[in-house]
């Protein structure tokens, strides 16, 4: 009878504990996020100034020294794809020289562009209207002079190149 | 809790984005240049009058106003100034009693395209050469001396021979 019980009441225990096994063996899934974030960074390092050096031969003929000239910015840098940029410039002039003779000019216009070493895309001059730049690494400013129709009067000349980022995810 | 903190990080990113965004990140990348100063007087010219007096004598009738153009003359500095300075005309020839070997200049003059109105030496002639007259001319491309011939000094019959003078531009570049 021992020997029955015992054995019925393994029976019984097994029985019992069917309906057990069923409920916990189908796999059960559970989704742990994670998330963060990068902070976008657009950086221009820095503001510099190149000199174009003479820009007419000793007889005052137009003769530019560097009628092309890049001014490489190494540490600029922007991770923000939807990044837009304006890109404007303000012509070569002789603000001291007045009045200026007629058949001469104190102006010398060029035409201005941006490039990057790695990303982006390549700008020229946009105007106020800031268009699609992307992510990059380093950036290039270019001056192409652009030779006068008038003699140019003496004197030393100034200009610049304004990149204005917009970062954007 | 587990709901209210996602959306106050949420709040605080897009106010962090919108602020960058508006402000714009700007280098100025300046250039310079230099247009160095030339101002030349190629050549030296002359101003032919031809014959000073009627055929008949010595009186002088010449009323031409000569020139001559520089057209390799150049200047680019705005602010040049030029100083002019003339001569009579004369000959080294005697002469005698009711004669004379000068016959006077005026309405010396040097102009530009630029400036056409030019440099007028009204100055008096003291003895040889007129102290001179001194103005802006400013940057040009070419230059034009002029001048005119007057009265016979004293108002005598000139003397035969061949008469010379000058007019001399002195440049002062200035920019």
């Amino acid at each position: 009878m021992k020997t029955l019980v015992t054995a019925a009441a393994v029976a019984a225990l097994a029985l019992g504990s069917a309906p057990a096994f069923a409920t916990a063996s189908p796999s059960d899934t559970q989704t742990y996020a994670f998330t963060a974030n990068v902070q976008k960074a657009c950086t221009i390092s820095g503001a510099s100034s190149t000199d174009l050096g003479a820009l007419t031969a000793a007889d005052g003929s137009w003769s530019p020294a560097h009628a092309n000239q890049n001014v490489d910015d190494t540490g600029a840098f922007c991770n923000a794809a939807g990044t837009k940029a304006t890109v404007t410039h303000v012509a070569l002039t002789n603000s001291t020289t007045s009045p200026v003779p007629s058949t001469f000019t104190n102006v010398v216009d060029f035409t201005p562009s941006v490039t990057t070493t790695g990303g982006g895309s390549i700008l020229s001059d946009t105007g106020s209207t800031a268009v699609a730049l992307g992510a990059f690494t380093g950036l290039t400013v270019h001056t192409a002079l652009i030779q006068p129709t008038l003699h140019l009067v003496s004197g030393s000349y100034s200009g610049s190149i304004t990149v204005t980022l917009f970062a954007a995810d | 809790m587990r709901t209210t903190r996602p959306i106050l990080a949420g709040l605080g990113a897009l106010i962090l984005t919108s602020g960058s965004a508006q402000a714009g990140t700007t280098a100025t990348y300046t250039m310079s240049g230099s247009v160095s100063p030339v101002c030349t007087v190629s050549a030296a010219g002359t101003l032919g009058f031809g014959t000073l007096t009627n055929g008949s004598g010595g009186t002088a009738v010449q009323t031409s106003n000569p020139s001559a153009t520089d057209s390799s003359a150049f200047c680019n500095q705005a602010n040049t100034t030029v100083t002019l300075q003339r001569t009579n005309l004369s000959t080294s020839n005697g002469a005698s009693s009711g004669f004379t070997n000068t016959l006077l200049v005026s309405n010396a003059k040097v102009t530009s395209p630029q400036n056409t109105t030019g440099i007028t030496d009204t100055s008096t002639i003291v003895s040889g050469t007129s102290t001179g007259t001194t103005g802006t001319i400013g940057g040009f491309t070419a230059l034009t001396v002029s001048a005119q011939a007057g009265t016979a000094s004293g108002g005598s019959t000139l003397v035969s021979g061949t008469y010379s003078g000058t007019v001399t531009v002195t440049l002062a570049p200035t920019n």
